[in-house]
Formats: structure tokens, C-alpha cells, sequence
């Protein structure tokens, strides 16, 4: 039976909603932390906040806003709230070639520009619209961010966001000869658990999976759902070795845990691949290629096992 | 502008986006900082609640919000009254003001956190609290509104099929069977499967499997009447919704897309595929009291449908 009459999702998820009985939300406009809103560019909504130290912009990795754009310099400009915390300044670090404000070119002078909430700056593919946030503007902006980037059913990045994370990592390992690793899993008979126990049961392996992934994370690690049951985890700075001997933690965990379905154990399993990147591979998708038939090897195998692309 | 048409209230922003009414040029209600020069009109924005992320263009005239369907700022909330508050846009040469009242709501309505004693002019930025929800009104200029409606697109639509996404079908069906429901009308959904996917998928490869799930996705779109709604609900499965339709209407519909996809085989560069699919309907029966009930009779019927030898429609027509 594809559907339980009861399906769990049936109601969106909505991280903003109260449960009943709380007060209201904040709605009273109490401004207080600088935050860029990506107006234009990947990903869209995504909030920048201004630290108190302030916050540079370049095509160097250093700066906390890294725009990766030819007519960015290296340092390109730094952005810092001014005395009183009513505006904010635009400091020039050199060039600013290619910035533009409220879609007015920023000429160079030693006098920094003041900015206000809804101002609009313009950097190459990229606009930032500057905000004065209290806490309700800053959920709305998490929440909306959250529901265009993360899979509402286990919490992972979603396949879009996924993806643009692998080639950007690609870049950054590629430009400072760095190693990076992919391990794609693939829970094992996963269209007979549905099939067998309905998609609630389905639904809650992956909720489980997807949790057991993101409990194993490191820093720079990222995880996604690529679709139905694959799931990826882009690995930077990590070897082949190092990456095989984290997806077999990840296939022996999975393998300790079972869900409960209608009082008798479900015990999933997970196939993985595993491919570091090569002098060879054009992209990230020709790395996710070589990890899928590294997968493929180990579901031949015999399933509930882990292998290395050649 | 005609008077008449001014009041005309701005249509749903459910599926399509959100459509915004014809606005005369002279609209100058104070903005947070300057008024962007190239403001195109007023709207609500959802900060919180359910609604998160919706977007209501207002039009100039009266705009109801409140629980009920009929409303142009429906919000699906326990505590929001049925008809609830009601703004007023008043355009004239000399600048646009709106005004907010509430129409005797049983829990009241806030601005900025002050409950409402009267009828109160509101400007940019304000937020409006009803229930759990909190509006934000803002001045929609080119950058706004491409933003907002960029995200909502986002979070609504499934991006290889175009169809409205698992989250947003479910939710769109829940409100639809509500409807239903109240005012005894007919509902009918059926839930379709794309036959032997699984094969599709293993022997062409995962890209051949998103080129038929997208011209899948097609078909269904140019079968689909302006009220109907499609969803992807998961790899191969979809579900379509048709208000103001009975079981045999259902059929009907399922049969054709049935022989729309069977007919017209996806064109690979290797030749022809053909591809064909599975489809059970059911209808609202009055003994329904939660959507699920109906979508898993509607995937009883696909389940025959599937094991009756697929590419065929099958209609659960028993009492629940």
C-alpha cells in the first residue's frame, strides 16, 4: 500500500509555527543585528550576518562573503556598522570595480559610503538587499531559506542544493589541489520495505537515515538527498581511505539501528560507493558518476556493503 | 481605473504565484527609508505561521482576510475568525492610504503587537498579527517581487516536473478536501504511477528517467483544467486533485491521460519509448472525515490498477 490513510506529512512543515497555547511571535519591529538578504544569486534568501569585527566581500576565500566573480577583486570592499548603529559603512578596499549601489556605480574615495536598511548592493550575478533584523524577520528569513534548501522529509540538503555544493567544492579542491570525496549510499530493498509496510514505514527509514547522517557530519561535510533512497555526503579535504572508513561507520550503524513497525523490528540496510577525486574528472558530476559505479559494485556484492571506485 | 474594477479582489497566490491587480501609479504610503522609485504595489507577506512565504498582492479597494475560502487572504489557522479583518487600499491623486480594521474577530488583531481598538492607518513595514500568523506589508518593487516569488516557486514546485511538489500537493489537498467537505461539494483525486519506472531508470539511465518523468509532467499539465492540481508525490507517483468532480468525471480524466501518455511514446535519441502508467480515482463519500481516508482509497484502486496488468484505470467505488 503506497499510502497509510493517515499520511505524516499531510501537514506542512513549518518550522515557524507555534505550537497552541504559546504566546504570538515577536511583533513588535525591535531592529537589532545587520544582515545581507540575497536578493539575486544561489542560494536566493540566504542570510549574512554582519559581524562586529565587520564583514569583507572579495574573490579571496578569506573574505566572509566569498562571490567567486571576475569583476570582484581579491578584497574587494568591507562592510561595517557605523558609530551609533544607525547606518552602515561601506569601506572600499582598493578596487570597486563592479559594485554597485542601489544601481549606482560605487566610485572609489576614501570616504566610505553609508548604507541604510533597503538599501540594494550589487556585485557581479549577486544583490544584496541590507536589513536591520529583529528575531520574527530573521526566522521568516531562516524559514524560507530552510524550505528551499533542505528536504522536508529527513532534514538533509535537498538534490538542487546538493548538487551546487558538490561543484563548488570541486572548484575549491581543484583550484588549491586539494583532495575531496564523495560517498553516495543507497538504502538496500528499499521499494519492498514500501511495498511491504506502506510508505510511512518508508518514510520513517529515511527520516532515521538521513538523521544518522547528519549526526556523523564534520564541519565543511555536507549531506544530501539526491532522490527516493540516495543519499550523497561530499567529503572535503578527505581521501579515498579516509572516506571508505567513514562509510563503513555509517553502513555499521545503520545496521545497529531497526524502527519499529507495528510492533515487530525493521532492520535497513545501505549499499555504499565511495570516489575521491581524480585529475581527470571534468566536474562533480563525473566524480557522482564514478561513486555510482562504485555503488553498483557494491550492490552487486551482495548489498549491506561499502566500495571504492578504481 | 474603473471603480468597479478596482474592487475586483486579486486572485489566489496558491499555484501560479501570486497575481497582482493593476495598480495605478500614484501609490505613496510611507516606506521603511526611501520609496523605491520603481514601487509597483502594496502586499502582504506571510513572516510566520502556516502561510510562511505567501504572498497577497493587495488591490486597491476592500481585502478580507480570515478562515474562510472566500477571502482573498485565506489563512488556514484555528484562531483566525472567519472573516476576520478587513484593509482598505484608497488610491487617490494625492497619495494612496490603507486602513486596517477588525470585524469583530474572536482573538483580535495586532499591529505591531498592539491589539486593535479601531480602525488604524497602516504603513510599510507594519505587521498585522492574527493568530499564529504574522503579515508583513511591503512595498513591492521590481527586486521584491521577483525575490519573493522566486522562493515561493522554490518551495512549491518540483523542479524537474514543474508540478507543485510533495509538500505543497499535500497541503493544497487538505485544503481542497476542507472545502469539499464544508460545502458538500464533489471531490475527486486520483493518484497515478508511471509503469515499470524502476526499468526505465536501470536500463536508460537516471537521465532518460528525468526526461520521462518531465514530458510525463507535460502531459498532465495540458490535460489539467484551471482548478485541478497536480502534485509529484514521489519518484514516479503523482497525484491530481479535481474539485466540482464525481467519480465518473474523475474516470474521465484519468482515462485520457491514460491514452495521452500511451499514445505518444517520449522520442530518445535512440527512437521511440514507450511509456504508459497506472491510475486509481476515488470521490469524497460523505463518510470521509480526513483526506487520507480518500487518498488511500484512490491508492487501492491504483494498486489493482497495477496488479490488473497496468496501463489502465481502476476506480474504487465501494462505500469506505
Amino acid at each position: 500500500m503506497p499510502f497509510d490513510s493517515n499520511p505524516s506529512d499531510l501537514t506542512p512543515w513549518d518550522p515557524a509555527t507555534r505550537a497552541a497555547g504559546e504566546p504570538p511571535p515577536e511583533e513588535v519591529p525591535a531592529p537589532r543585528e545587520w544582515a545581507l538578504i540575497r536578493y539575486v544569486g544561489h542560494p536566493i534568501g540566504e542570510l549574512i550576518p554582519l559581524p562586529a569585527g565587520g564583514l569583507t566581500i572579495g574573490r579571496s576565500q578569506e573574505n566572509l562573503l566569498w562571490l567567486d566573480e571576475p569583476e570582484v577583486s581579491r578584497h574587494h570592499a568591507r562592510l561595517e556598522a557605523a558609530p551609533g548603529g544607525e547606518a552602515v559603512e561601506l569601506h572600499d578596499l582598493g578596487s570597486t570595480n563592479g559594485l554597485f549601489l542601489n544601481g549606482r556605480k560605487v566610485e572609489a574615495s576614501r570616504e566610505p559610503a553609508i548604507l541604510r536598511h533597503g538599501d540594494v548592493l550589487r556585485v557581479g550575478g549577486h544583490a544584496f538587499k541590507l536589513k536591520r533584523l529583529d528575531a520574527v524577520e530573521r526566522q521568516y528569513h531562516e524559514a524560507v531559506v530552510a524550505q528551499t534548501t533542505v528536504d522536508p522529509l529527513t532534514g538533509v540538503n535537498n538534490r538542487a542544493t546538493l548538487l551546487h555544493q558538490l561543484e563548488k567544492h570541486y572548484d575549491l579542491a581543484r583550484r588549491h589541489r586539494r583532495p575531496l570525496s564523495l560517498i553516495l549510499a543507497d538504502l538496500d530493498h528499499f521499494k519492498r520495505i514500501n511495498d511491504i509496510h506502506g510508505h510511512a514505514a518508508g518514510d520513517q527509514v529515511l527520516r532515521m537515515f538521513g538523521g544518522l547522517l547528519l549526526g556523523r557530519l564534520r564541519g565543511s561535510d555536507q549531506v544530501g538527498r539526491l532522490g527516493g533512497e540516495e543519499f550523497v555526503v561530499v567529503l572535503p579535504e578527505t581521501t579515498a581511505a579516509m572516506a571508505l572508513s567513514l562509510a563503513e561507520e555509517l553502513r555499521r550503524n545503520l545496521e545497529r539501528e531497526s524502527i519499529d513497525v507495528q510492533g515487530r523490528p525493521l532492520r535497513p540496510t545501505c549499499s555504499l560507493g565511495v570516489a575521491e577525486l581524480m585529475p581527470g574528472d571534468p566536474d562533480g558530476g563525473a566524480l557522482l558518476a564514478r561513486a555510482d559505479a562504485a555503488l553498483y559494485r557494491a550492490k552487486a556484492g551482495g548489498r549491506n556493503r561499502c566500495a571504492t571506485a578504481p | 481605473m474603473n471603480p468597479k474594477d478596482a474592487r475586483k479582489p486579486a486572485a489566489s497566490a496558491s499555484e501560479t504565484g501570486p497575481v497582482y491587480p493593476e495598480m495605478p501609479t500614484v501609490v505613496r504610503l510611507r516606506a521603511e527609508g526611501d520609496a523605491p522609485a520603481d514601487l509597483t504595489g502594496w502586499a502582504l507577506v506571510a513572516y510566520a505561521g502556516a502561510a510562511l512565504g505567501r504572498i497577497f498582492p493587495l488591490a486597491p479597494g476592500e481585502t478580507l482576510i480570515g478562515r474562510a475560502p472566500n477571502v482573498t487572504v485565506a489563512l488556514m489557522d484555528s484562531e483566525v475568525s472567519r472573516t476576520h479583518a478587513r484593509l482598505n487600499l484608497e488610491i487617490d491623486p494625492g497619495g494612496s492610504r490603507l486602513w486596517l480594521e477588525d470585524l469583530g474577530s474572536t482573538n483580535g488583531t495586532r499591529v505591531n503587537g498592539e491589539t486593535l481598538r479601531a480602525v488604524v492607518e497602516l504603513q510599510a513595514g507594519d505587521r498585522i498579527g492574527i493568530g499564529g500568523h504574522v503579515l508583513k506589508l511591503v512595498a513591492m518593487d521590481a527586486l521584491e517581487r521577483a525575490f519573493h516569488e522566486t522562493l515561493l516557486d522554490l518551495s512549491t514546485r518540483d523542479p524537474l516536473t514543474g508540478l507543485a511538489n510533495r509538500g505543497n500537493a499535500l497541503t493544497e489537498f487538505q485544503n481542497r478536501f476542507g472545502l469539499s467537505l464544508r460545502y458538500d461539494r464533489p471531490l475527486s483525486v486520483v493518484v497515478c504511477d508511471l509503469d515499470n519506472f524502476k526499468r526505465i531508470n536501470d536500463v536508460h539511465g537516471h537521465g532518460v528517467g528525468d526526461f520521462v518523468l518531465q514530458s510525463f509532467g507535460d502531459r498532465v499539465r495540458a490535460n489539467l483544467r484551471e482548478a485541478d492540481l497536480a502534485g509529484r508525490i514521489g519518484g514516479e507517483e503523482f497525484l491530481m486533485v479535481l474539485p466540482e468532480t464525481d467519480l465518473g468525471g474523475g474516470r474521465q480524466f484519468a482515462e485520457r491521460l491514460r491514452k495521452a501518455v500511451a499514445a505518444t511514446p517520449v522520442m530518445l535519441p535512440t527512437g521511440p519509448l514507450e511509456v504508459t502508467c497506472s491510475l486509481g480515482v476515488a470521490e469524497r463519500l460523505g463518510t470521509d472525515q480526513e483526506p487520507g481516508q480518500l487518498l488511500a482509497r484512490a491508492d487501492t484502486a491504483l494498486y489493482l490498477a497495477k496488479s490488473g496488468g497496468r496501463n489502465r484505470v481502476c476506480v474504487h467505488a465501494l462505500q469506505g
